[in-house]
């Protein structure tokens, strides 16, 4: 008897162990062809099991052995739809599942792939949004296709003018914005001034947005996080692609080395020759060019992947007028990354990373035989490492540390006198924990905490964070959102001219700038559209800071209560809707933000509250993409509230204090900070490609204008006195612009 | 809801915006809530007779600036110290300038508080308080090597031959040779602020830019002052691009009090601001009068002349 119940025992622990077996094939709706490389992530509904897979080369997982219960399967792959869906699994009886992904050339909630697998943010991150090189590559640009200037037609960004990369995320400023390669920081990501960004289309993968409430892995911001990624190489054989446009050719070449892959991309400007062509002694039109070149290898050699990516990047321009008027200035960035991930078990996942971003600019300058020179440098370099275990019954658990070595120098001499001569070497710590836990199959987590501290004023500093997602019914998601955030490193800027950022660190003579971020949704997903979301957020700061323009021009002291007007507090509300279709003959999406940003500082306004110029009432986005025969056509649309300005509002009288004497004409008063709108801001770009052949090659041809209807957006306003009534001189941003270009593929 | 009808639905709005956009008003670049204050315009100098006071309104911001019109007429003013000086301006007759009734005329002393009161013809009272820096002292007028001057060189000082410091052999600048340097005491300052006044009207040119065209040259003025500089190394250089003609300069370097510190460093460059543009350093400057605007400031003054010489 005895006998018999343990060899039943026996049998029934065989049993469970056995299981039943499964098989995941993945295919592409359209024509059925499988799809390597998907990401598929099986979570038994109990939690007790969650298992990352990766489809074979044929789209196929086969799985042996697999414990009987009910399933959640996601499974999502580049350019297309993610697909969601709930199975049983029943004892001994295998399973079959073929899931065929839709196309799209929109992916906006696109799954990402990441260190740890599938990319959780879409389920739980409230404002957040991925855009794949398709996406990006597919959204009307001016000139060269940027990724920076096209999340411009997302809902809640805007950008400070025509010729600006900064980003105004839900009210904030550019320096609030956190901007990642790969996961390291860029400090300066822009060329020509602000008109470009530094990533090149040809080099990168595709975006990831957070326009809020960002999670426990990033921090140092107050406001958003935009992680660009590189291009993940996986040609069978070498290629190239060549591309010119109007100002600019570029060139990408990628191939496998036996199981390693690699790229390099790499662009540049050629406007040098016709500029200097154009310049005489009476018009020395400054000489100009950027380049940019980026590489990456990947290896699965060393029992996981490691990843080696470098970009290098830099803008020189420069004039020589005459004898006693020059002057030349340069900036860049040089980023590199060393990152290995591998797996320490069946529920364990480490990554290891080493990175350096160095970002400098320098002036030298000669004005009517005035020297000024300005030398401004920033070098980071960050050691962190990852661990990613997901333990079962629905967690999954992040730890991440790191530490980050900084070392700023400024320096500034003006008439031969050095006035500044700054170095300072702050290092900071960083621990955060994260457990993302699916509570029950229509409610998931994310609780965080990200610890800092860093040296510079002994400063310890804790930031919790939070996501919540419930389902309330098969359509329809409630999503919720918070954290805090403190920024320790200030960037100074001119976006008009932003060659000569710099950043400060905030130093023990001031405090922190704090943020605390709340946002809550809705997301509707009804089978006739992709998604309408409806978001409300409220982001409340303390501590900001203001470059001080009125410091003296010889100041020598460099603290951050020298440089900065401090003790600033503002706040961004809003609400933000989106309408997204990713299928049919029309795909695209409309966005229409609400806002309301203030800001309030002692030593400004008469200590009264004003809008900051990246305060937007109303902000209303519409793309629309199809296909029209063998051409892609794209349109882009946007209005937003006209930015605010300080009006003039009076002339009044007052003598010199230097010279004792009056203008003629009186000088302008100016009324209360941005108590006045520019007119609204509107624009129609549009865009058409097609395949063609060139040399015999495979190529496209991109036709783009930006501004079809020519609309003269205001850009700033300007008060002259020089004569007896005060003009008023509204200068204007970019006109229509068309442009051309060529992609060839070898 | 099939696709057509969405992309249809979605140009809706962007009709709509066309439609309704508004076309600029120039008058809406303007916000005339400033005009019709009353601002006071008067500068002590330490060591110097009180100085003369200017009394006006703002005037609308689009319209042609009339002193006559802007002058606040029959204005009862007095000045007082914390010396116990108590000193009554009346109006001259071309209206709006007070000068002080008092004979012998009353000396600004240094690192002194004086008020002033005014109570206009309309019944409004503005009042302001200074107090005068301390006196200075300019150590050594040095034009320092380099640039093609072959060494350190002290200028002469009126202190030591007046009027002759523009003939003087080491009052002779070369442009654009060597730098000029003022190297000041220790006395504590908030800050410091440079003059230049061309002395010869008509004098030539010393620069000659060729990317400069005769409107350029034109906009050119023989004086002008700078921003606030501070002299925490104790000096502070005249940069050349202040001098644009040959010929006789008296260069003044001057002490600020607080409110001419404020006014100086918070004033837009130039007498015009940009509204609305990166930097938003279009802002009301910093005024310290109550119930008006404008400055009741003082100062310390110390100056030297030279002669500048056209490149050989």
């Amino acid at each position: 008897m005895s006998r018999s119940i343990l060899l039943i025992l026996l049998t029934a622990i065989a049993a469970t162990a056995t299981g039943a077996d499964l098989t995941v094939t993945v295919v592409d709706a359209e024509d059925q062809a499988p799809i390597a490389g998907a990401e598929l992530l099986l979570e038994r509904e109990d939690g007790s099991e969650r298992r990352p897979l990766a489809t074979d080369e044929n789209g196929r997982v086969d799985l042996a052995g697999v414990a009987a219960g009910r399933y959640l399967l996601e499974t999502t792959a580049r350019g297309f739809e993610p697909d969601y869906r709930e199975f049983v699994l029943t004892e001994n009886e295998p399973l079959v599942i073929t899931v065929a992904l839709t196309s799209n050339a929109f992916v906006i909630d696109e799954l990402v792939v990441t260190s740890t697998g599938i990319d959780e943010n879409l389920e739980l991150q409230t404002g957040y949004v991925t855009l794949d090189a398709a996406a990006l590559e597919a959204i009307p640009g001016v000139v060269e296709s940027d990724p920076i200037r096209a999340l411009q037609s997302l809902p809640g960004v805007s950008a400070a003018s025509d010729i600006s990369s900064g980003l105004y995320i839900r009210g904030g400023s550019p320096d609030q914005n956190l901007m990642l390669l790969d996961g390291v920081t860029v400090y300066n990501p822009t060329h020509a001034f602000g008109l470009f960004s530094t990533f090149n289309n040809d080099a990168i993968g595709g975006l990831s947005l957070f326009k809020g409430a960002y999670p426990a892995e990033y921090g140092g911001r107050l406001g958003a996080v935009l992680d660009v990624e590189n291009r993940q190489p996986d040609p069978p054989r070498v290629r190239a692609e060549l591309g010119v446009s109007i100002i600019a050719a570029r060139a990408l070449v990628e191939g496998p080395a036996g199981p390693d892959r690699w790229f390099v991309a790499g662009r540049r400007t050629y406007l040098d020759p016709m500029l200097r062509a154009l310049r005489t002694p009476e018009n020395p039109i400054p000489d100009y060019y950027f380049y940019d070149v980026n590489a990456l290898y990947a290896s699965p050699r060393l029992g996981g992947m490691t990843t080696f990516s470098i970009y290098h990047g830099r803008d020189e321009v420069g004039v020589d007028a005459d004898v006693n008027t020059q002057f030349d200035l340069g900036w860049g960035n040089t980023v590199m990354a060393l990152r290995h991930e591998r797996p320490l078990g069946d529920t364990l996942d480490g990554t290891l990373s080493l990175s350096s971003s160095r970002y400098d600019s320098g002036t030298d300058a000669e004005i009517l035989a005035t020297a000024f020179e300005v030398d401004n440098q920033l070098h980071d370099v960050t050691l962190s490492g990852r661990l990613d275990w997901y333990p079962g019954r629905g967690h999954g658990l992040s730890l991440g540390l790191g530490g980050s070595a900084y070392d700023f120098s400024y320096s500034q001499s003006f008439n031969n006198d050095s006035s500044v001569d700054y170095d300072s070497s702050p290092s900071e710590l960083f621990v955060f924990v994260e457990d993302r836990w699916r509570i029950d199959p229509r409610t998931a987590l994310r609780l965080g905490l990200r610890g800092r501290y860093i040296d510079d004023g002994d400063r310890y500093l804790l930031e919790p964070r939070l996501s919540v997602t419930r389902g309330l019914s098969r359509e329809l998601t409630f999503k919720l959102g918070a954290g805090v955030y403190n920024q320790y490193l200030q960037l100074v800027t001119t976006e008009g001219f932003s060659a000569g950022d710099f950043y400060l660190p905030i130093d023990e003579t001031a405090e922190l700038g704090r943020s605390f971020q709340t946002v809550v949704g809705l997301e509707w997903r009804p089978n006739w559209i992709d998604l309408a979301s409806f978001e409300i957020y409220a982001n409340h700061l303390d501590d900001l800071v203001v470059f001080d323009n009125t410091m003296p021009v010889n100041q020598t002291s460099f603290t951050a209560e020298d440089i900065f007007m401090t003790g600033g507090t503002g706040y961004a509300r809003g609400a933000e809707m989106m309408l997204r279709r990713d299928f049919g003959r029309f795909t695209g999406w409309f966005g229409y933000t609400l806002g309301y940003t203030r800001r309030t500082f002692e030593d400004l306004n008469r200590g009264n509250e004003f809008a900051p110029k990246y305060d937007r009432r109303h902000d209303i986005n519409i793309l629309v993409s199809t296909q029209a025969g063998a051409w892609r056509l794209g349109a882009a649309f946007r209005y937003a509230t006209g930015q605010a300005f300080t009006p003039a509002t009076a002339r009044l009288l007052l003598r010199d204090p230097g010279t004792g004497e009056a203008s003629e004409f009186g000088q302008v008063l100016p009324a209360d900070r941005n108590s006045a709108r520019l007119l609204p801001y509107h624009r129609l770009d549009v865009s058409a490609r097609r395949p063609i052949r060139l040399f015999g090659r495979p190529a496209e041809f991109v036709a783009e204008i930006f501004n079809l209807y020519n609309r003269r957006n205001e850009w700033f306003v300007q008060y002259e006195t020089d004569g007896p009534v005060t003009e008023a001189t509204v200068v204007y941003m970019l006109p229509l612009i068309p442009s051309v270009g060529v992609n060839i593929e070898f | 809801m099939n696709s057509s009808r969405l992309a249809w639905l979605a140009l809706i709005p962007l009709l709509a915006v066309a439609a309704c956009d508004p076309q600029r008003d120039p008058d809406s670049l303007f916000a005339p809530g400033g005009v019709d204050i009353p601002v006071i315009d008067a500068l002590l100098v330490v060591n110097q007779p009180l100085p003369r006071i200017l009394l006006t309104r703002t005037q609308p911001p689009d319209q042609l600036f009339s002193f006559q019109e802007a002058a606040i007429r029959e204005a009862d003013v007095w000045l007082t110290s914390e010396l116990g000086d108590t000193v009554q301006y009346t109006e001259v007759i071309s209206g709006g300038i007070y000068d002080p009734q008092i004979w012998p005329a009353l000396i600004v002393q240094p690192e002194t508080t004086y008020h002033i009161t005014v109570t206009t013809d309309r019944g409004e009272r503005i009042t302001a308080s200074t107090t005068t820096p301390a006196r200075f002292s300019v150590l050594d007028w040095v034009l320092v090597a380099g640039q093609g001057n072959p060494e350190d060189r002290s200028l002469r000082t009126f202190e030591e031959i007046g009027d002759l410091v523009y003939d003087a052999p080491e009052n002779q600048l070369v442009y654009p040779q060597g730098v000029l340097e003022t190297r000041l005491d220790d006395t504590p300052a908030l800050g410091f602020q440079l003059a230049i006044f061309s002395l010869d009207p008509g004098s030539d040119f010393v620069i000659d830019p060729p990317f400069f065209d005769e409107e350029d040259f034109a906009a050119l003025e023989r004086s002008g002052s700078s921003p606030v500089f501070g002299a925490e190394e104790g000096m502070i250089s005249l940069p050349w691009f202040a001098i644009y003609f040959e010929g006789r300069y008296k260069y003044k370097i001057q002490s600020l009090d607080l409110n001419t510190f404020d006014l100086v460093r918070s004033t837009p460059q130039g007498g015009f601001g940009i509204g609305g543009n990166a930097g938003d350093n279009f802002e009301l400057p910093i005024y310290h009068v109550e119930g008006g605007i404008g400055l009741f400031g003082s100062v310390a003054v110390d100056s030297v002349g030279f002669r500048v010489l056209p490149a050989p």
